[in-house]
């Protein structure tokens, strides 16, 4: 009995643990989901990168390096400086009259980078090479040639604005902003400030000969710009407004009415989002220092004509206007043969007077003189410009396309903007050196 | 052989003679072929530089294929580039000319639009059809003129308007084959568009340019040659093609009473670049061979 007992044990401990464990059979459990393999999407605020535009530039004081006499330089600058010698001042964070500086940057808001430099049109001397390893130094940084590019460095004003343009809804909310800025009032709730560090946003101003006339440059971050940074920036551009709302709006009233009387502007054309009460400075060596307030308008329906001008203000008269007839002229890639013809071809005066008649409640009647002033070309069309001298000393400038043999631009200037802008030219060269 | 046959076979030939010119009369070229341009070269130099040509060197440069100077330095000089367009259809050239060529300038010359003196400008000029008649001489000197193609004038402008700058007289030239001008497709002037070589990015043009008071300043120009490609008695003429604009819609230029322009019109067939006869409204061209359009406005 005991034997077929432990028989039936031995068995059991045989054959049951592989009962159980084919029971006991392990079931792999979903933990978690599949991840998605994650899609890397460039930043749309980064920072504009001009390298295949400038790929094979050969000027070397308009790209983000150091030049070659810079790099044959820094490595005993660098020694120098290690063993304790230091410049007389320093640049870093210098936002004002720049020739030279290193900008501390808040990383998390400029893809990494710690900081831009700003280099002038010509070599930097070995004080100013030394106080840009200062800098560096001070961020704890060392000046690594090879890591300079477009998004840290900046040289010679080739660089228009800034780091990067406004992108996605920045230039809609902007539009909408300035608006309100000027016709309503609102203003932001701190000002701007230079400095990129505190808030991300800054702008150094430049010594224009060592900056190819380039006067300011900005920051702006790798990120969306709020609308109370947008409004900083606008208030930044306009300054202290030297008209108010209501002044505004009677402007552009008065605005309305002349480039519809002179120009042939319907009412309802639609004002852009530019406006300006400024000096009028053309030709300042004519002493024309008119008070002028300026802004464009857009045809709604029609052909979307366009309108630009700007009025006295202290008379309400138009100094100069213009209006787009055509503007197949600055269309990019623009289909035309390229046809040249006499410009003192008589034809030419009656387009011009049928345009002129055509687009103003001018008449005939108060023309003066009609006479082809000059070639000229628009964008890529040649063609001849006609000025339509009249009975208030005005002139109407019609430039005419050879090929198309229409008017593509009409153009108004008032008795004193015309004269200055004829001497200016007839003075020019004035300010040429006699060579070849 | 008799007398009669003889007289028949006379006959015979006269009569196919007969034929043949008036068939001849009929049929014209209405294709051209685009071949690179030939120039004078020594007239090119005597122009430049006076008829002692001893001194003068010949250098390539970037611009300029061949390029002759006094010095390598500055003015005087000239030069011929065969590289504008693509297959060296296309030559520019140029003469640059001071007669102050010392260190201290006497004038200073400037040749833009906003330097013309409009007064004195126009083919009714008082130097107009002095300065047009020189120029004219040069250009034939240089070998522009041939049975077919020659230099037209386009237009006459005296320069001076601007205090400090010295008097000058231009005169513009457009070429033309056979009296009628040569019209450059928008496409074949395009280097960054879709294209097809050839590309030639300047109609043919050439400015030349008199100093009052030192004779020739300047001569820029571009040129081409051509030879005959196609003739044919059957084209299209005036009367057939201005009806086709105004249906096509160009109807402003078309009540133009000058409208349609006879003309060449220059492109390309994706091996060569040929000028078709072809009538003309505004940028719009119908070919006189087939009425196909070439190029429409839009």
């Amino acid at each position: 009995m005991i034997r077929k007992i432990c028989t039936l044990a031995l068995c059991a401990v045989m054959v049951l643990p592989p009962l159980a464990m084919a029971e006991n059979t392990v079931e792999i459990l979903p933990t978690t989901p599949p991840m998605p393999r994650p899609v890397v999407e460039a930043n749309p605020y980064g920072a504009d990168d001009l390298t295949a535009y400038y790929e094979d530039y050969g000027d070397e004081y308009a790209l983000p390096a150091l030049t070659a006499s810079e790099r044959e330089r820094l490595p005993e600058i660098q020694r120098r400086w290690e063993s304790g010698e230091r410049p007389e001042s320093s640049i870093l964070n210098l936002t004002e009259q720049v020739h030279v500086s290193v900008i501390q940057l808040p990383p998390e808001q400029y893809e990494g980078e710690p900081c831009f430099l700003l280099l002038p049109n010509r070599d930097l001397t070995d004080e100013e090479l030394l106080q840009v390893v200062d800098a560096y130094g001070h961020l704890g940084l060392t000046l690594d040639p090879d890591a300079l590019s477009w998004h840290n460095c900046m040289r010679g004003g080739g660089i228009e604005v800034g780091i990067r343009s406004f992108r996605g809804d920045e230039r809609e909310r902007r539009s909408e902003l300035i608006g309100l800025y000027t016709r309503v009032g609102l203003r932001p709730e701190a000002p701007f400030t230079d400095l990129v560090a505190d808030d991300g946003v800054g702008r150094v101003t430049l010594d224009e000969e060592d900056y190819n006339g380039l006067d300011e440059f900005r920051f702006r971050p790798a990120r969306r710009l709020t609308d109370e940074e947008l409004l900083q920036l606008i208030a930044l551009d306009q300054g202290d407004m030297t008209a108010t709302p209501e002044e505004l709006t009677g402007y552009e009233a008065r605005l309305r009415q002349e480039l519809h009387l002179l120009l042939g502007m319907p009412l309802s054309a639609r004002r852009g989002t530019y406006e300006a009460v400024e000096p009028f400075d053309r030709g300042n060596a004519y002493g024309d220092s008119r008070m002028a307030y300026s802004s464009s308008f857009t045809e709604v329906g029609g052909t979307g004509r366009r309108w630009r001008g700007s009025i006295d203000v202290a008379t309400g008269r138009l100094i100069e206007g213009s209006v787009d007839l055509d503007d197949r002229y600055y269309t990019d890639g623009l289909m035309v043969s390229d046809i040249r013809m006499d410009p003192w071809d008589e034809k030419w005066a009656s387009i011009a007077v049928e345009a002129v008649t055509a687009h103003s409640n001018m008449e005939e009647s108060g023309i003066t003189e009609i006479r082809t002033w000059s070639e000229t070309n628009l964008n890529e069309l040649q063609g001849v410009e006609v000025r339509i001298m009249t009975s208030d000393g005005g002139v109407y400038r019609a430039e005419i396309s050879y090929v198309l043999e229409e008017v593509m631009m009409l153009r108004y200037n008032d008795a004193v903007s015309i004269a200055a802008e004829d001497d200016y030219y007839a003075h020019f060269m004035e300010e040429v050196p006699v060579n070849e | 052989m008799s007398k009669r046959r003889v007289l028949l076979i006379l006959c015979a030939v006269l009569l196919s003679l007969c034929l043949s010119g008036a068939a001849a009369e009929k049929s014209r070229i209405v294709v051209w072929r685009v071949t690179a341009p030939a120039f004078n070269t020594e007239a090119l130099q005597t122009e430049t530089f006076g008829a002692d040509l001893s001194a003068i060197q010949e250098e390539q440069r970037e611009y300029h294929s061949r390029f002759w100077s006094l010095d390598g330095e500055g003015i005087p000089f000239c030069g011929i580039s065969h590289n504008r367009g693509t297959e060296n259809m296309q030559a520019r050239f140029n003469i640059y000319r001071h007669a102050d060529a010392g260190e201290e300038r006497t004038y200073y010359y400037n040749l833009d639009e906003w330097n013309a003196i409009p007064a004195e400008s126009g083919f009714d000029a008082p130097r107009a059809t002095e300065t047009l008649s020189e120029a004219q001489g040069l250009l034939e000197r240089l070998g522009l003129v041939t049975d077919t193609a020659a230099p037209a004038p386009v237009s006459f402008t005296t320069l001076g308007r601007m205090e400090g700058t010295t008097r000058c007289r231009k005169a513009a030239y457009a070429l033309t084959l056979e009296g009628l001008p040569v019209r450059w497709s928008a496409e074949i002037l395009r280097d960054d568009g879709p294209t097809r070589p050839p590309i030639l990015i300047d109609p043919c043009y050439v400015t030349v340019t008199y100093s009052d008071e030192d004779g020739l300043l300047m001569l820029e120009g571009n040129w081409c040659s051509f030879e005959p490609l196609t003739t044919a008695s059957e084209y299209l003429r005036a009367e057939d093609a201005l009806p086709l604009f105004r249906q096509a819609g160009f109807v402003s230029a078309a009540d133009d009473p000058s409208a349609p322009e006879a003309c060449w019109f220059l492109s390309v067939n994706g091996q060569e670049a040929t000028a078709t006869l072809a009538w003309r409204v505004g940028n719009s061209y119908l070919s006189a061979v087939d009425g196909t359009w070439l190029q429409t406005e839009h």
